[in-house]
């Protein structure tokens, strides 16, 4: 999935589970606990929601990335096999639907859906985002534009009292606006008091910039905006409107508990027959949607029923809160997001060392076909990267038709920095030769595989596994690797492979050998273009002396070639294992030691390599 | 008045406007004539707007010769009409959520406040533990 995406479902996730706490906890808490912590608790769920920080412990992060980190090869041979690991291998790589592997179709399927889904959630996501800001912002602006235009300033009067109430300290203005039911404050950076413009009396207008001053002393403003941005990225998640809801609603709550903390009874009483007395200034007249209304008045009834039953906490209370406070800090952290670890899938590799293959560990994973998914990917996970700028991130498989073919994909890790040269084009490297240890390895490991191919690119692969975007790739062949290194039949012999693998027996010459074996290819088949009528061997050879001679010239490297072929092909009985036969028992002249002259193909080369 | 100014439709503003800007009452022709200069109207279309405003009460009609036609609102109270409904609609819309008001946008009829005051009585008890 992609790290985006999942560190925004983390996100959601692990804010909807404090606020579903919350919701839990509130009938218990509602009446005893101070509003003010209650609104701070709410912040912790905004913060949670919003900020990408978290420990790589946590419980979102264990789950969206914990099961993902594969077991990787290491010098040492502690890796435990289990059912469970072996699993986690196989979801750890992406494969394409290229593989046909029945056994796994119903994940493969699934993967594909989700590839499909990964592609487009990002997108879909992002037009969201924007929507929702883009609507919250020009809104606002334009309330702003139009308050501005019909803005009076306020009397003499009521700015002395603001700057009294507010002990001169902020540099807080005042205007009146006819068009407004409501007072209001308004702006971060220069924030100012907006009241209708009716008549107040002293009273009304102390109790109404005394709420108004408190919104400003306690960032009230910026906490709306942290909520209008959280509700615009969690615009997917229906509980953020539940979230948000609540959180205006805390909010002037525990605004009014600030106000009305050291007023007298009396004072109290005319803190909340100002608010009424306001909400009865634009009694309704039209009408509004009832259902709104409802709304708006068990919400006012609320904020008078508090302010009613407002007392001073008593120290348990308080030392409660405080606990339950520290609590949902402490969930908020616990919880986590899903940042992803820093170790990444892989773990660095500094300084390759690249015969530190644990061959016991790998040859547990042995495999007669390249169709088996979990094994195969285990071997590949158990092979070193190239160097340490690398990971290993996908394979796939193409195991419809002969060749058998395997792709390992590596990618960037991220924030690693490639010091050689981009791409990778000639041979002459050490990526290459680690490479072509990785090919022999898996060469031994599976089977049925005639062809692997590792393919690089120098970016991340973002979720997704592209093709087109691996623009280095080194193809191994088994027959060439097998001469390369000069072991034929190692499967199965784990001290030769090492041998093969630590020693200096890879041949001097790394250029591969390919156009050599296309050429002996070419010469088979002009051998075997005629005469078609003839049914024995002999009559194609003599037609084509030329190619024959030409085949057996090429000597050691020819015989070496063909034996090779010899054992990758199942069925060596036909009429190209007749002529490979001819040229190898020619080329082996008299090392030959299986010189039956009946046997046919297949039996002779059985014969050949047992003894 | 208000209740009057949110029935005036478009079409029938763009009518009303060319008597505020005349600042006289017009009889139909010359309504006519000046409309004709923004618009295509029919005849007919311009009077089924006079006519509706007249039904509204925004506009009244003198028989004289011909029918004469005065304004009922004024051009500032529809100004002033359109400016509030909007910025009602947007501070309902996204504003609300980014400014600190005292109350909620929405009004409360006279029962509710009755009820609201009947229950909002703060008593002397301060020690009261809830």
């Amino acid at each position: 999935m992609n790290e985006i995406v999942k560190l925004l479902l983390s996100l959601s996730v692990s804010g909807s589970i404090l606020a579903v706490l919350i919701f839990a906890v509130k009938p218990l808490i509602k009446h005893k606990v101070s509003k003010s912590i209650q609104y701070y608790i709410w912040i912790v769920v905004l913060l949670r929601l919003t900020l990408p920080f978290s420990f790589e412990t946590s419980i979102m992060n264990q789950m969206f990335y914990g099961n993902q980190t594969p077991v990787v090869a290491t010098s040492q041979g502690e890796v435990q096999l289990t059912g469970g690991t072996d699993k986690t291998i196989s979801n750890s790589s992406l494969l394409p639907n290229v593989q046909e592997n029945v056994a796994n179709g119903d994940a493969d399927n699934g993967r594909y859906i989700q590839g499909l889904f990964n592609q487009y959630t990002l997108y879909l996501w992002l037009i969201g985002v924007i929507i929702a800001l883009t609507v919250n912002l020009t809104g606002y602006a334009r309330f702003l534009k139009y308050l501005k235009q019909s803005n009076i300033s306020a009397t003499n009067r009521e700015n002395e009292m603001l700057a009294t109430l507010s002990n001169r300290r902020n540099n807080m203005r005042l205007a009146r606006n006819r068009f407004l039911n409501t007072p209001m404050l308004i702006g971060i950076i220069k924030p100012y008091i907006i009241i209708p413009d009716n008549k107040f009396t002293e009273t009304q207008l102390k109790n109404i910039l005394l709420h108004e001053i408190v919104h400003l002393k306690r960032f009230d403003i910026a906490v709306k905006w942290l909520t209008m941005i959280a509700s615009s990225i969690h615009w997917f998640n229906p509980l953020m409107y539940f979230i948000k809801k609540e959180i205006n609603n805390s909010c002037e709550l525990a605004c009014d508990e600030a106000v009305i903390k050291n007023l007298s009874p009396a004072e109290k009483q005319g803190y909340g027959d100002t608010l009424i007395s306001v909400v009865a200034q634009h009694k309704c007249s039209t009408q509004i949607l009832q259902v709104t209304m409802c709304e708006e008045k068990k919400g006012l009834k609320e904020r008078l029923v508090a302010i009613m039953n407002h007392t001073r906490k008593s120290r348990p209370i308080m030392i409660f809160s405080a606990i339950l406070l520290g609590c949902f800090i402490g969930g908020a952290f616990y919880l986590g997001a899903g940042i992803g670890t820093g170790k990444d899938t892989t773990p660095s590799v500094e300084g390759v060392d690249m015969t530190t293959y644990n061959l016991t560990d790998i040859s547990k994973y042995k495999t007669p076909y390249v169709g088996d998914n979990s094994k195969v990917s285990a071997i590949v996970n158990r092979l070193p990267v190239p160097d340490s700028y690398f990971k290993q991130q996908y394979i796939s498989m193409i195991t419809e038709n002969k060749p058998y073919k395997l792709n390992v994909f590596y990618e960037a890790k991220k924030g690693a920095s490639h010091i050689s040269e981009w791409p990778i084009v000639d041979h002459d490297n050490a990526t290459y030769s680690n490479m072509s240890k990785n090919a022999l390895v898996l060469f031994c490991m599976i089977d049925n595989l005639d062809q692997v191919t590792f393919a690089f690119r120098d970016s991340q692969s973002g979720g997704k596994l592209d093709d087109s975007k691996y623009d280095t790739a080194f193809t191994f062949s088994r027959a060439s690797t097998q001469k390369q290194f000069g072991i034929s039949a190692v499967a199965g012999k784990l001290d030769l492979l090492q041998e093969a693998l630590t020693g200096d027996l890879i041949a001097k010459e790394t250029a591969i050998q390919t156009p050599k074996d296309d050429q002996i290819e070419k010469y088979i088949k002009i051998i075997m273009s005629s005469p078609s009528t003839s049914s024995s061997p002999n009559d194609y050879i003599k037609a084509h002396e030329n190619e024959y001679q030409s085949i057996i010239k090429m000597g050691d490297e020819a015989l070496n070639y063909l034996l090779a072929q010899f054992k990758k092909r199942s069925n060596n009985n036909d009429l190209k294992g007749y002529i490979m036969m001819g040229l190898c028992k020619e080329l082996l002249g008299n090392k030959n030691n299986v010189t039956d002259k009946s046997l046919s193909p297949q039996e002779w080369f059985l014969k050949l390599t047992h003894h | 008045m208000s209740k009057l100014v949110s029935k005036i439709t478009d079409s029938e503003v763009e009518v009303i406007r060319v008597l505020w800007e005349a600042g006289h009452e017009l009889p139909i022709a010359d309504i006519r004539k000046t409309l004709e200069q923004t618009s295509k109207w029919e005849a007919s279309t311009i009077k089924t707007l006079l006519r509706r405003l007249c039904e509204k009460g925004a506009v009244l009609a003198t028989k004289k010769e011909v029918f004469y036609y005065k304004p009922l609102v004024t051009e500032t109270e529809y100004n002033e009409y359109t400016t509030q409904s909007l910025i009602n609609r947007l501070y309902s819309g996204s504003a609300k959520k980014l400014v600190a008001s005292l109350l909620g946008s929405k009004k409360l009829d006279d029962t509710d406040i009755e009820e609201l005051r009947d229950l909002f009585k703060v008593g002397d008890s301060d020690e009261r533990d809830s």
